[in-house]
């Protein structure tokens, strides 16, 4: 069910997404763009919410009641960001994009309750990737300081990239799509990626390989929860 | 979340103003007109308003912090979007308060960088700590709950940018009120576990309310040129036996002890005994409660509290690691990057 598992995949990526950036609220580097971001990373965890929906059970027990080898997100998403703006903005890019491309897929899908739903997701992702090329053209283009910090986080994140398309459908289409959409904002910002394909071989989170840090992000995030697993919180 | 409980000193009188100036601006508020930016105001009461709407902004932006500790455990999807959107109002306000304060004259970098270097003051009771999910719902039930009864009082002052900004925030608090009093009732109708969990919270935080509204009244303090200029509504007191008024009999009602504490240096309740104050005086309609440890209050105002460090310093590090986000944005000229 190659559908299902795209699906899945992408609802893990965006609870994870929410889940790292919303830490920031209130720690954000300017006052407006803590409060967008903030926004954004509600927008992710309530697109986890709709899509886990459409996948059926309670969305809460999906987001918090798995095993952590159940969760299907990839290890860029989940990479601790070390209250680094630089890392956390990169990988917001990058996933950002990622989303849409297979949200617009999801929306031509044969699925009409998940077509209905991936039309109402695109609406709130184009406002994350209008926001997001903006800022990475503003930080690229900000200084050498900025765009030093800029181009340290895209290297930092590239061996990385391979994981966003793992065990994902079509991969190949995906990536030439993705790169399509994240390059020409790159460029003008001078800044550059080392990517060079999707790469099948890679064994990371969408396979259920998950490294240590998602691991302690996992029990964090199931902190209150797992002390009183079937009440009402 | 905070309202600027008692910030405001008691001023020097106007002494060098215009007196037929000064006596039309009293006027003026005593007809309940709104002072606006540009209008003549003595200088006692710019520096006043700027110190209060400073006070509040800061208090915002600490207070995001120890709820926003909590975001990354919260327990279900719902309350995870709750609590961030919560914090992410807080920050909202304090954006809108910096800018009443900056028409005030003092720009937003320079507040920013008090905060951090210690030099003003945020609100006393973000200097305890919340060391679990109840803390967090009693966070947004009493202290924002007793955030909004001041505020509301505020929002009949004379300053107009500072009451429509206090018009606008207690909308939203509101909101954080009732998500507070939701998640309250919900461990309050939970297990031994969420019960016991809840009534600690309330113990670490009842007191710390009752402290929220600031010390006792000075005599005479409605003819001070606080509550003269309109810039503080309420006194203290008043405010406070309010608080008590509706929410001693609501913590009751939940099942909760008001219990009168001992806490230790880091905040933690050592031992507890019930107050027996806290019964309805048939005669008034108020309600009684035992006074808060004053020299607690003053001792964490002056910067020796549980977490007085701990918030100030990780502002200052997320102020600190933000500064080139904040050069580059304010680099060149920024043109139109690709379309999406």
């Amino acid at each position: 069910m190659p559908l299902r598992d795209d699906v899945m995949a992408l609802a893990d990526d965006k609870l994870m997404s929410g889940h790292m950036q919303s830490d920031w609220t209130g720690l954000g580097p300017i006052l407006e763009e803590d409060i967008a971001a903030s926004a954004m990373a509600q927008d992710d965890l309530s697109h986890a919410q709709v899509l886990y929906e459409w996948l059926g059970g309670d969305p809460d027990a999906t987001a918090f009641g798995r095993q952590a080898q159940a969760y299907r997100c990839c290890d860029l998403v989940t990479l601790p960001d070390e209250f680094d703006w630089a890392i956390a903005t990169a990988r917001r890019f990058m996933c950002a994009h990622f989303a849409t491309v297979l949200l617009q897929d999801f929306a031509q899908s044969d699925d009409a309750d998940l077509v209905d739903r991936a039309a109402r997701l695109l609406k709130e992702q184009a406002i994350q990737t209008t926001h997001l090329n903006a800022w990475i053209f503003r930080l690229g283009t900000g200084g050498t300081d900025a765009h030093a910090r800029m181009q340290h986080a895209f290297d930092t994140l590239s061996p990385y990239v391979g994981g966003l398309f793992e065990t994902i459908d079509q991969a190949a289409d995906r990536f030439d799509r993705w790169r399509a959409a994240v390059d020409p904002v790159l460029q003008s910002a001078a800044l550059k990626i080392d990517v060079t394909g999707p790469e099948s071989t890679t064994c990371g989170g969408r396979s259920g390989q998950h490294a240590e840090h998602f691991i302690l992000q996992q029990a964090e995030m199931t902190q209150v929860r797992s002390l009183e697993p079937d009440a009402a919180w | 979340m905070s309202g600027a409980a008692n910030p405001v000193q008691p001023m020097c009188p106007c002494e060098g103003e215009d007196p037929e100036k000064l006596a039309q601006f009293e006027q003026r508020i005593a007809e309940g007109v709104h002072i606006e930016p540009g209008d003549w105001m003595p200088e006692a009461y710019r520096q006043g308003m700027l110190r209060m709407a400073e006070h509040h902004a800061n208090s915002e932006i600490i207070g995001a912090l120890p709820e926003g500790e909590w975001i990354t455990r919260a327990p279900s999807l719902r309350r995870k979007l709750a609590l961030t959107a919560k914090v992410q109002d807080e920050v909202g306000h304090g954006q809108m308060l910096y800018r009443v304060s900056q028409e005030l004259g003092k720009s937003r970098d320079d507040m920013l960088r008090d905060l951090v270097m210690g030099k003003t003051k945020y609100h006393n009771c973000f200097n305890y700590p919340a060391p679990t999910w109840g803390d967090i719902a009693m966070i947004q039930w009493l202290i924002d709950g007793a955030a909004i009864m001041n505020q509301k009082t505020l929002a009949d002052g004379a300053y107009g940018p500072y009451v429509r900004t206090m018009n606008r925030i207690n909308m939203e608090e509101a909101f954080h009120f009732k998500s507070g009093e939701d998640m309250v009732l919900t461990l309050m109708s939970g297990t031994k576990l969420q019960k016991q969990m809840t009534q600690d919270a309330f113990d670490r935080w009842w007191a710390v309310s009752l402290m929220f509204f600031g010390p006792h009244d000075k005599p005479g303090a409605e003819t001070m040129p606080a509550m003269r200029w309109r810039m503080k509504i309420e006194k203290n007191d008043s405010l406070r036996q309010r608080f008590v008024n509706r929410f001693a009999p609501a913590a009751k009602d939940l099942g909760l002890i008001i219990n009168v504490c001992a806490k230790d240096e880091h905040g933690y309740v050592t031992s507890v005994r019930e107050d027996e104050q806290c019964v309805r005086d048939e005669a008034t309609g108020n309600w009684g409660f035992t006074d808060p440890d004053w020299d607690e209050f003053f001792r964490v105002i002056r910067g020796n509290g549980p977490c007085n460090a701990h918030r100030l310093n990780l502002r200052r590090f997320s102020h600190e690691q933000g500064d080139w986000v904040r050069r580059a944005g304010a680099h060149g000229t920024i043109t139109t990057p690709p379309a999406a």
